[in-house]
Formats: C-alpha cells, sequence, structure tokens
C-alpha cells in the first residue's frame, strides 16, 4: 500500500535529471541505430548498383520506421529529440539515396507528418541541415503533391522568422 | 510550373538574415544531383 502512494509531488530534482537523462541516452540510441540503418541500405543498394546482389533489397530504415514514428509522435519527447538534433537523422532518412532515388514513400509521408507537429526553431535547422533536404522536397517532381504542399508550407514557416515577416502567425 | 519558383524572395533583406537563410536552407541546390537524375529519367520515358 505504502508503495503505491508515493507521491508525485515529491519527485526530487535528481529524479527529474536522472529522468532527463534516461531519455536523452534513449534518443541518442534511437539516432544511432537511424544512421546505421541509413548507412546499411546505401550499402545495400551500392551492391545492387554494382551487380553483385540484384536482390538486395534495402529494408533496413523501413523495419525501424515505426520505432522512430513513434518517438516522434510522443509530445513528451519533443525537447529532448531536439535538444540531441535526432533531426540530422531525419534529414539522413529523407536524403535521395546514391541512385538519385528517394526513399520510399511511407518513410516520406511519416516523417513529414511527424515533422509538422515538432516545435522547431532556426538552431534545430542549422544544426541538422534538415531545411536542405526539405527545399529538395519543394523541387523534384516525384514529391507527391500533398508532400510538396507540406514541404513549401514547412520552408515558409521555417523562413517567417528569420525574415521577420509580420502576419497572422503566432511565431 | 510554381513549385519550381524560388521558395523565399530574398532580396531586400540585410546580409545578416541572408546569411542565416544560408545556414538553413544552403544555396537550395545541394541535392540538384538527384533533380538531374530524375529530368534523365524523365526524358528517357518519353
Amino acid at each position: 500500500d505504502r508503495i503505491l502512494k508515493k507521491p508525485k509531488a515529491r519527485r526530487s530534482k535528481r529524479d527529474e535529471d536522472d529522468l532527463e537523462q534516461f531519455l536523452d541516452e534513449r534518443i541518442l540510441r534511437l539516432k544511432d541505430e537511424m544512421n546505421i540503418a541509413a548507412q546499411k541500405d546505401i550499402e545495400t543498394l551500392n551492391r545492387r548498383m554494382d551487380g553483385q546482389d540484384d536482390k538486395a533489397v534495402a529494408m533496413e530504415k523501413v523495419k525501424l520506421l515505426p520505432k522512430v514514428v513513434s518517438a516522434l509522435s510522443k509530445a513528451n519527447l519533443a525537447d529532448t529529440i531536439l535538444d540531441n538534433n535526432l533531426l540530422q537523422s531525419v534529414r539522413i532518412w529523407l536524403e535521395p539515396l546514391p541512385d538519385g532515388s528517394l526513399p520510399s514513400f511511407e518513410i516520406q509521408k511519416s516523417l513529414f507528418a511527424a515533422l509538422e507537429n515538432l516545435p522547431i526553431k532556426t538552431e534545430h535547422l542549422k544544426e541538422s541541415g534538415l531545411g536542405k533536404v526539405v527545399i529538395f522536397y519543394t523541387k523534384s517532381k516525384r514529391v507527391e503533391p500533398k508532400l510538396a504542399r507540406l514541404a513549401d508550407k514547412m520552408v515558409a514557416e521555417w523562413t517567417r522568422p528569420i525574415i521577420g515577416a509580420s502576419d497572422n502567425y503566432r511565431d | 510550373e510554381q513549385r519550381m519558383k524560388q521558395p523565399v524572395q530574398i532580396t531586400g533583406l540585410s546580409s545578416e538574415k541572408i546569411d542565416e537563410m544560408y545556414d538553413i536552407f544552403g544555396d537550395g541546390h545541394d541535392y540538384d544531383w538527384a533533380l538531374e537524375v530524375e529530368n534523365e529519367d524523365l526524358d528517357q520515358n518519353e
């Protein structure tokens, strides 16, 4: 009974620090996993392009995607995600592959949907390079129209605080 | 084509703001190599 009644309000500073560290580590681990998956998929594609393995299919990113989407959609992880530059890995995942092809539509769609809900600031864009790849999505003819519009919208939103345009938006 | 136009009009901005834009978006051509690939593909399909 006593265990159940452990008061939440008395959570110590130390507990909070522990939690923060735990979340940081969780995101940094995910970042590693994402980078490794992207690297493996590139290697698989290179093997196929070289003719070493005709049947090789790059699946690592797709396999990890549910876990990535789950983390990105948790509102309480947003600060941890942005502080630890997980967007850099998102950028790597959205980049065109060595043969010029785009990542799977599922990956594009899921990541863009998640990005839309993150409070991304100028500093996060500078650290991650995400803006550069989103510009590419506004230009490529292979991007699905809905996603291209979303990319346009993001570029406009990210530009606004810099040029200091005043309009109806809160930022 | 509407999507081909520059995402932002940067004339009339201070150099500081322009630098900031570069920091975020690069020169806007970082992945143009992939656009070239797609144009080649489109040409081939026609």
